[in-house]
C-alpha cells in the first residue's frame, strides 16, 4: 500500500468509526426532524479532528493534505447523511484561499482556529454559480456596505460569515459579512433537511472585501470547483450506502419462497448499483487529484465526476427504494433522508446535463 | 338529414349530446374553486359525486342496472374530457372503483343493492386489504386467515399498506379462508366493515411525511357470511378478472389527466426558461412521446374491452408505461425545477406550492404500490410473450 493509501485508509477508519458512534440514523432522523438543523457537537469533532481543514494549505493554518483526502473524508459523511456545513466550509475556505488578500487570510486564520463555519452567498443558475442578483455593494467613508437579498444559501442556518458575491459598478466582489441586525438570516424550507436552506435580507451591512473584481472569477470558479469535487464525494458516499441497504434487503427478504435478491431484476439492479458506484467514485477521485494539481483537464474532470457521481447517487437510492417495495416508501425507512440528499444534491450547483455540456465544451469548444 | 330533436335521443349521437348537455349544466352549476382547508376538500368532493350519482350522471361506463350510465366508448371518452375540462373534483375513494366491477360482476343482487348506491356518492369509502408483511408481490401466500362459525366467520391476522384505512367504511379483502396451494386456492373475497369489534388501524407515515396507509390488525374480528363475494375459496380468480377490466376503464380518466399535467409542465417550464434549454427540450419531447402512446394505448385496451376480448398486451403494457410516465414526469419536471429543486415541499416560495416536489415524492410509489414494475415485467414476459416463470424452477 502506498502513503497516500495508508493514509486514506486510516482517515476513513477513524471517521467512519466516529460517525457511527455519533451519527447513526435515529441521530440524523431526529436532528432533521427537530427544529435544530445542523449538528454542532459532530462538527466540533469533526474541527478536532481537522477534517473542514483537509484541503487548506498549511500556511494558511489548514492540514495541507489536499482534496485526494477530502473527498475520501466527504464520502464518509455522506454514507452517513451527516448533517454538517462540511462542503459548504470547504468551499468558503477555497475561495479564501484563491482570494489571497489580508482580509481573506484573517479569516483564513479565524475558520481555522476557531472552528468558524462560513458559506458562500451567491446567485444560483442550472449552470452554477453567479454574483447574487441585486446585491448591491457601496463603498462609503466607513467602508463597504451591502443592500439586497440572497434567496437560497446552502447551510445559511450554519454560518458564522456569508461570503457574498455583490455587485460593485465595476464588476462583481467577493464580500465577508456576519449575520446580525443587518444581515437577517431566514431559515427556508429544504427537500433535504440534513443540508439545510436559508436566505439572507441585507439592508445596509457593513462588510468587508475579500476579492476584488479583477480576481473575483477566478475566486468564485475555485470554490464552485471545491464545492462540485465534495458534492460529488458525498454522492457517492450516499449511493454506497444505498446500495448497502439494498443488497441487504434483496438477501433477507423472502417472496415466492426464496431471497429476493435471487430474481435478476433485482440482482442485476443491485449489480449496476455497484458498478455505476465503482465509476463514480474512480471519476470523484481522479477530480480531487486534478484539484490537487491544477492544469488544463480540471476543469473536465470536475464536471465529469460531479455529472456522473450526483446522477448515480439519485438512480441508486431509487433503486434501494424499488427494492425496497412498500417498505421503502415509508417515512420510518432511511430511504427517503438519502433520497432527498441525492437529490437536493443535484440541484444545488450545477444540474449533471449541464455539466456535461460543460464538459463537452472544454473537450470539444465550437469551432 | 333529420334534425336532432327531443325525439331522437334514441341515436347514439342524440343521447350523447342529451347527456353532456346535462353533464355540463351540472358542472356549471357546481363550479367553483376547491376549498383549501383538506377537511373541507374532501366533504366538497363527497357533496359533488352524492349529487353526481342523484342527477344519474355517475358512473358513466357501468351498466345502467348497476346505477350507471351504460354509456359506449366514444361517450365515455367525451364524458372525462369533459369532467377534466373543468378539473371536476376526482372521486374521493379511488379504490371503490376497484371494488365496484367486481360487485357488478361477482356480488349478490343484495350486495349490489347494498353497496354500489353509497359507494358512487362517495357516502362510504372503501379500502383494499390485500398485502402482508409476507405476502406482498407473492400475494396467494397471504395467511390472514378466517374461520367459519355457523353464519359468521372469525378473522384474524393482518393487512399491511392499507391506502385510506384510516378514513375507510369498509374493506375488501383476500382472506385464507382453506390451504395455500397453486392458482391461489383457499383465499376468499371478503367485505369487512372498519367499525367491527377487533380491527385495530395504526396508521403509518409515507415518504412525504403525509398518512395514506396503515397497518390493520384483525382479533377475532366477526364477519357475517353474507359478506363473502363469489364462492368461499374462489376469491382469488375475482380479484383476477376484475383487474383487466378495471385497469382499462381506470386509465381513461388518467389520460386526460396525465395530458393537464404534461401541459401544466410546459407552462413550469416557459415560465422558468427552462423550455429554451435544448437538453430539457429533448426530455420534454420524450414525455410528449409518452403521454400519446398511453393515450393511443388506453383506447385500444378499453375498446377490446367493450366488444367483450381481452384488452391483452396493450393493457399490460400500459399499465407499466404509466407507473413509469408518472416517474419520468417528475424526474423532468424537477429538472425544469433547476435550482428551485432545493427547495422543500413546504416551502412558501417554492413554485406552484411545491406541489412538483411533492409529485416527485410520490410519484416513487408508482412502481411498487398496485404490484410493482418487477412483477408487471413478469407478466408480460410470462402472459402475453409466453416465456418460462423464473420462480417456478426452484
Ligand atoms: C403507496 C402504496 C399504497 C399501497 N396501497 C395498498 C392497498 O391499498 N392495499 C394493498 O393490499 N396493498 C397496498 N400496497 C402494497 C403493494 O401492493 C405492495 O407494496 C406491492 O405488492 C409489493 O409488495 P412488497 O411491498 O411486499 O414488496 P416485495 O414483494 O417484498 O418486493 C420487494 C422487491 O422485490 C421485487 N420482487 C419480488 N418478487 C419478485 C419476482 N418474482 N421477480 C422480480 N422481482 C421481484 C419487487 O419488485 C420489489 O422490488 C401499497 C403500496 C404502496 C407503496
Amino acid at each position: 500500500m502506498t502513503a497516500d493509501a495508508e493514509t486514506e485508509k486510516e482517515l476513513r477508519e477513524t471517521l467512519g468509526g466516529l460517525l457511527r458512534r455519533r451519527c447513526d440514523i435515529e441521530t440524523v432522523a431526529a436532528l432533521a426532524d427537530g427544529p435544530e438543523s445542523w449538528d454542532r457537537d459532530l462538527w466540533r469533532e469533526l474541527v478536532a479532528m481537522g477534517v473542514p481543514g483537509l484541503t487548506v494549505p498549511e500556511e494558511n493554518g489548514g492540514e495541507g493534505a489536499g482534496f485526494s483526502l477530502a473527498v475520501a473524508a466527504q464520502e464518509e459523511l455522506g454514507r452517513r447523511l451527516a448533517p454538517v456545513p462540511m462542503v459548504s466550509v470547504v468551499a468558503a475556505r477555497t475561495a479564501l484561499v484563491a482570494a489571497g488578500t489580508d482580509e481573506a487570510a484573517r479569516l483564513l486564520g479565524r475558520v481555522g482556529s476557531e472552528g468558524m463555519t462560513a458559506t458562500l452567498a451567491v446567485g444560483r443558475t442550472t449552470d452554477g454559480w453567479t454574483p447574487a442578483e441585486g446585491v448591491l455593494a457601496v463603498e462609503g467613508s466607513a467602508g463597504w456596505t451591502l443592500d439586497g437579498t440572497v434567496p437560497v444559501i446552502a447551510d445559511a442556518p450554519c454560518a458564522a460569515v456569508f461570503l457574498v458575491a455583490a455587485e460593485t459598478g465595476v464588476g462583481p466582489a467577493l464580500f465577508a459579512v456576519e449575520p446580525q441586525d443587518r444581515c437577517v438570516m431566514t431559515p427556508v424550507d429544504a427537500l433535504d433537511p440534513t443540508r439545510p436552506l436559508g436566505a439572507v435580507g441585507l439592508t445596509a451591512c457593513p462588510a468587508r472585501l475579500v476579492a476584488g473584481p479583477d480576481a473575483f472569477d477566478d475566486v468564485l470558479r475555485s470554490a464552485e470547483r471545491a464545492a462540485l469535487v465534495l458534492l460529488a464525494a458525498d454522492a457517492v458516499g450516499v449511493a454506497a450506502e444505498a446500495m448497502d441497504l439494498a443488497v441487504e434487503y434483496a438477501r433477507t427478504r423472502q417472496q415466492f419462497g426464496r431471497a429476493i435478491g435471487s430474481f435478476q431484476a433485482v440482482s442485476h439492479r443491485c449489480a449496476n448499483m455497484l458498478v455505476a458506484v465503482e465509476s463514480a467514485r474512480a471519476l470523484v477521485a481522479a477530480a480531487a487529484g486534478a484539484l490537487d494539481e491544477l492544469g488544463p483537464d480540471t476543469d473536465t474532470a470536475v464536471s465529469l465526476a460531479a455529472a456522473e457521481a450526483l446522477e448515480t447517487a439519485v438512480v441508486v437510492v431509487q433503486g434501494c427504494l424499488q427494492v425496497h417495495g412498500g417498505m421503502g416508501f415509508t417515512w420510518e425507512h432511511p430511504a427517503h433522508r438519502y433520497l432527498r440528499r441525492a437529490k437536493a444534491a443535484e440541484a444545488l450547483v450545477a444540474l449533471p446535463d449541464r455539466l456535461r455540456e460543460r464538459a463537452a465544451t472544454g473537450m470539444l469548444p465550437a469551432a | 338529414m333529420p334534425s336532432a330533436t327531443a325525439q331522437d335521443t334514441g341515436t347514439p349521437s342524440a343521447r350523447r349530446a342529451h347527456w353532456s348537455v346535462r353533464l355540463a349544466e351540472f358542472l356549471d352549476a357546481h363550479a367553483g374553486r376547491p376549498p383549501r382547508d383538506k377537511t373541507e376538500r374532501l366533504a366538497w368532493a363527497r357533496a359533488f359525486h352524492a349529487e353526481l350519482q342523484e342527477t344519474g350522471l355517475a358512473a358513466p361506463g357501468w351498466p345502467t342496472e348497476a346505477g350507471g350510465m351504460g354509456l359506449d366508448l366514444a361517450d365515455q371518452i367525451a364524458y372525462h374530457q369533459q369532467m377534466t375540462a373543468v378539473r371536476a373534483p376526482k372521486h374521493p375513494c379511488g379504490l371503490s372503483f376497484i371494488v365496484a366491477p367486481t360487485l357488478i360482476k361477482h356480488g349478490t343482487a343484495e350486495q349490489k343493492k347494498r353497496f354500489l348506491r353509497p359507494l358512487l356518492r362517495a357516502d362510504e369509502f372503501w379500502c383494499q386489504g390485500f398485502s402482508e408483511p409476507d405476502a406482498g408481490s407473492d400475494l396467494t401466500s397471504l395467511t390472514t386467515r378466517a374461520e367459519r362459525a355457523g353464519d359468521e366467520y372469525i378473522v384474524n391476522g393482518q393487512k399491511l399498506w392499507t391506502t385510506m384505512a384510516h378514513l375507510a367504511d369498509w374493506m375488501f379483502a383476500l382472506i385464507r379462508t382453506g390451504p395455500a396451494g397453486p392458482g391461489g386456492a383457499g383465499i376468499s373475497y371478503l367485505l369487512i366493515p372498519m367499525k367491527s369489534r377487533g380491527i385495530t388501524v395504526r396508521p403509518l407515515k409515507d415518504i412525504s411525511g403525509g398518512t395514506h396507509f396503515s397497518e390493520v390488525y384483525f382479533d377475532d374480528v366477526r364477519v357475517p357470511v353474507e359478506n363473502l363475494v363469489g364462492e368461499e375459496h374462489g376469491g382469488w380468480a375475482i380479484a383476477r378478472t376484475s383487474l383487466g377490466h378495471e385497469r382499462a376503464t381506470a386509465f381513461l380518466s388518467d389520460e386526460f389527466r396525465f395530458r393537464r399535467v404534461v401541459n401544466e409542465l410546459h407552462r413550469l417550464a416557459k415560465t422558468s426558461g427552462a423550455a429554451n434549454d435544448p437538453l430539457v427540450r429533448q426530455d420534454l419531447a420524450r414525455i410528449e412521446a409518452s403521454v400519446r402512446v398511453l393515450a393511443s394505448n388506453s383506447r385500444r385496451a378499453l375498446d377490446a374491452v367493450l366488444q367483450g376480448r381481452d384488452p391483452g398486451p396493450a393493457a399490460s403494457v400500459n399499465r407499466l408505461v404509466r407507473a413509469e410516465f408518472d416517474q419520468r414526469l417528475h424526474e423532468v419536471a424537477l429538472r425544469v425545477l433547476g435550482p428551485d429543486a432545493v427547495l422543500g415541499q413546504r416551502e412558501p416560495t417554492a413554485p406552484e406550492g411545491g406541489r412538483w416536489t411533492y409529485g416527485y415524492l410520490m410519484s416513487r410509489s408508482s412502481t411498487i404500490g398496485a404490484g410493482t414494475a418487477e412483477i408487471q415485467r413478469n407478466t408480460i414476459a410470462e402472459r402475453v410473450l409466453g416465456l418460462p416463470s423464473g420462480r417456478k424452477q426452484a
